[in-house]
């Protein structure tokens, strides 16, 4: 009887599992219908919806990012009005797959080991295993909301657009975006008044060997949070709850070793030591959401939060959901300059074949041109399941970004001083 | 032979005197291989690499004891004092910055000063005449050589 119900149960689980794996694997579709298209601008997501965090945006040190953020021909779109995708050029069936079709490929060949092993790369939340996963350091964060700018270039009062091309009718689709183009990332956590706070700004700006990268928040040292608590609350050390969160600031020796280890991705991700500054909780969420809303935000390229001896952390981390950032941050250990940011950004492309020989592994690495997010194919129902280009047009030009001239069908030449191809340090998916 | 960690101290400590007044002799007779100088714009353009690996070697906010630092620290994956290693790095064939499609010593794979805009801003930058590279170098040299002669 009790076997009864335990195969019942796991039965209904598997069930439930199954559903959910659809669930996570489908597609949604969006109207665009009312969505804007212009010369050199296109909406990804709706005005509306965009508003609140367009509003909540910092005030930051620096004014070419600042126009960036104010301007109405920055394009803003987020996981769901792009969606995150891969591509997948090797022969026998080539397409675009949603970032979540690896896994659901991975589970339904169970007993086809070699392609199973798909589950060793996507992880059971249907996205690539870390660090191909999310934003950098934010896999364990669950209280952040993601948007992503680009700020394409003009010249002489025209927008360069991204070039792109295919060596093959059937292989990889390449592009390339032109100098001067800023692609990044605003990142919010939601605090317990229901709004969202800024916390970070990331902008990687393409110049023609590579991306300058930096990042922006409100308090680039633990030094300069402390301070800043103690000039907006002279009364500090009467609150044991303020009084304790600006002595962690103050002491070096919170400091607690820490390792980023990616055993899916290890061939090439090395493992990453470091240390992570956890903050206590500071009760005091008024004071918090001042410091996020208020505060210009500074670059913190090449800056150290805190240092120990050799033990240096790169941003703080937080015991509270709500915090100056939110629990399970670790960009702690992930200092902010072009090689750090490179170690995941130079294997956008890869092909997932060449990380294990024994294995029939289907795809590429999302992304392309050193930026994962970005992607220039029409999002629909046939992304989200192995579908081939010839059955389905897996993978078509997005005609609303061909409408805005955002996008043009060109190999830029050899020498161009505007669109250049960047070195990759593995073959090219087309040359399999 | 491993300094002791006393004696690196009293060595650091010697350094920080003679860097603070070469530093205002050096500026007083308009010389740009100025140590601290040369200190500052270390840690402006490391930032380029600080704490990627091995390489690690700003491990302070102040410039003097940065400076004094890289000739008593040494790299850990080489054994080299960091400033020797800095000046290898950095005493590129022409003021132009290396190429990125190529590195400084293929057999072994090591390369210049990392590839990035970091890389094409030190090449870029000038002081007046002077090539600011060529300043850092100028700067790291002249001290080694004092060290080396002070060891003969």
């Amino acid at each position: 009887m009790l076997s009864r119900v335990t195969n019942a149960l796991f039965g209904a689980s598997l069930a439930i599992m199954a559903l959910e794996a659809r669930a996570a694997c489908e597609y949604e579709p969006r109207d665009t219908s009312r969505l804007t298209v212009r010369d050199g601008y296109l909406d990804f997501i709706a005005p509306d919806e965009l508003r609140p965090f367009k509003a909540a945006l910092p005030r930051v040190a620096d004014p070419a990012l600042e126009r960036i953020l104010q301007s109405p021909d920055t394009v803003w779109y987020d996981e769901e009005s792009m969606v995150f995708m891969y591509q997948d050029s090797v022969e026998v069936v080539v397409g675009a797959r949603a970032n979540c079709v690896g896994r659901m490929v991975g589970e339904r060949n169970a007993n086809n080991p070699a392609i199973h092993k798909l589950v060793n790369y996507f992880g059971e939340d249907y996205r690539f295993r870390f660090p191909f996963r999310t934003v950098a350091g934010a896999d364990d964060v669950e209280n952040i909301r993601s948007l992503n700018f680009w700020s394409p270039p003009k010249a002489n009062g025209q927008t360069l657009p991204v070039k792109y091309w295919k060596n093959s009718a059937r292989g990889r689709w390449h592009w390339l975006f032109p100098v001067g183009t800023v692609i990044g990332e605003a990142l919010f956590q939601q605090g317990p008044d229901g709004r969202w706070h800024p916390f970070e700004i990331r902008t990687r700006k393409r110049y023609l060997d590579g991306w300058a990268v930096d990042l922006f928040r409100p308090f680039p040292t633990a030094a300069s949070l402390a301070s800043k608590i103690q000039a907006q609350r002279p009364e500090w050390q009467s609150d044991s709850n303020v009084a304790r969160f600006v002595e962690h600031l103050l002491d070096a020796t919170t400091l607690e070793s820490h390792r980023l280890v990616s055993e899916a991705f290890g061939k090439i991700f090395p493992p990453i030591e470091g240390a992570l500054d956890v903050l206590p909780e500071l009760q005091d969420k008024a004071l918090l959401a001042s410091l996020l809303d208020t505060t210009t935000f500074v670059s913190t390229e090449g800056a150290i939060w805190k240092r120990n001896g050799a033990k240096e952390a790169y941003a703080p981390a937080s015991a509270a959901d709500f915090g100056i950032v939110p629990k399970g941050y670790k960009m702690g250990l992930i200092p902010v300059n072009e090689v750090s940011c490179n170690r995941c950004h130079d294997q956008t492309s890869r092909g997932l074949g060449a990380l294990e020989m024994d294995v029939i592994l289907y795809g590429e690495i999302w992304g392309e041109d050193r930026i994962f997010t970005w992607h220039l194919f029409e999002p629909h129902r046939y992304m989200f399941d192995t579908w081939d280009d010839s059955d389905s047009a897996s993978r078509t030009v997005n005609p609303r970004l061909v409408q805005s001239n955002l996008i043009r069908m060109e190999r830029p030449a050899a020498g161009d001083p505007v669109y250049k191809s960047l070195p990759r340090g593995f073959p090219d998916a087309d040359a399999r | 032979m491993k300094i002791r960690r006393g004696g690196a101290r009293r060595a650091s400590a010697l350094l920080i005197a003679f860097v603070s007044f070469w530093g205002a002799e050096a500026r007083a007779e308009g010389y740009t291989a100025d140590p601290l100088y040369a200190a500052a714009k270390l840690r402006h353009y490391c930032k380029a690499c600080h704490a990627v690996g091995t390489m690690k070697f700003i491990t302070t906010e102040d410039d003097r004891e940065l400076w004094a630092s890289l000739f008593t620290e040494r790299a850990p994956r080489t054994g080299k004092l960091w400033a020797e290693g800095i000046v290898e790095v950095l005493a590129w064939p022409s003021d132009a910055p290396p190429p990125f499609d190529s590195v400084m010593d293929p057999p072994s794979n090591r390369d210049w000063m990392p590839k990035g805009q970091k890389r094409l801003e030190l090449a870029a930058e000038r002081d007046g005449t002077t090539v600011v590279r060529r300043s850092i170098v100028d700067a790291l040299r002249a001290e080694l050589d004092k060290t080396a002669k002070s060891n003969d």
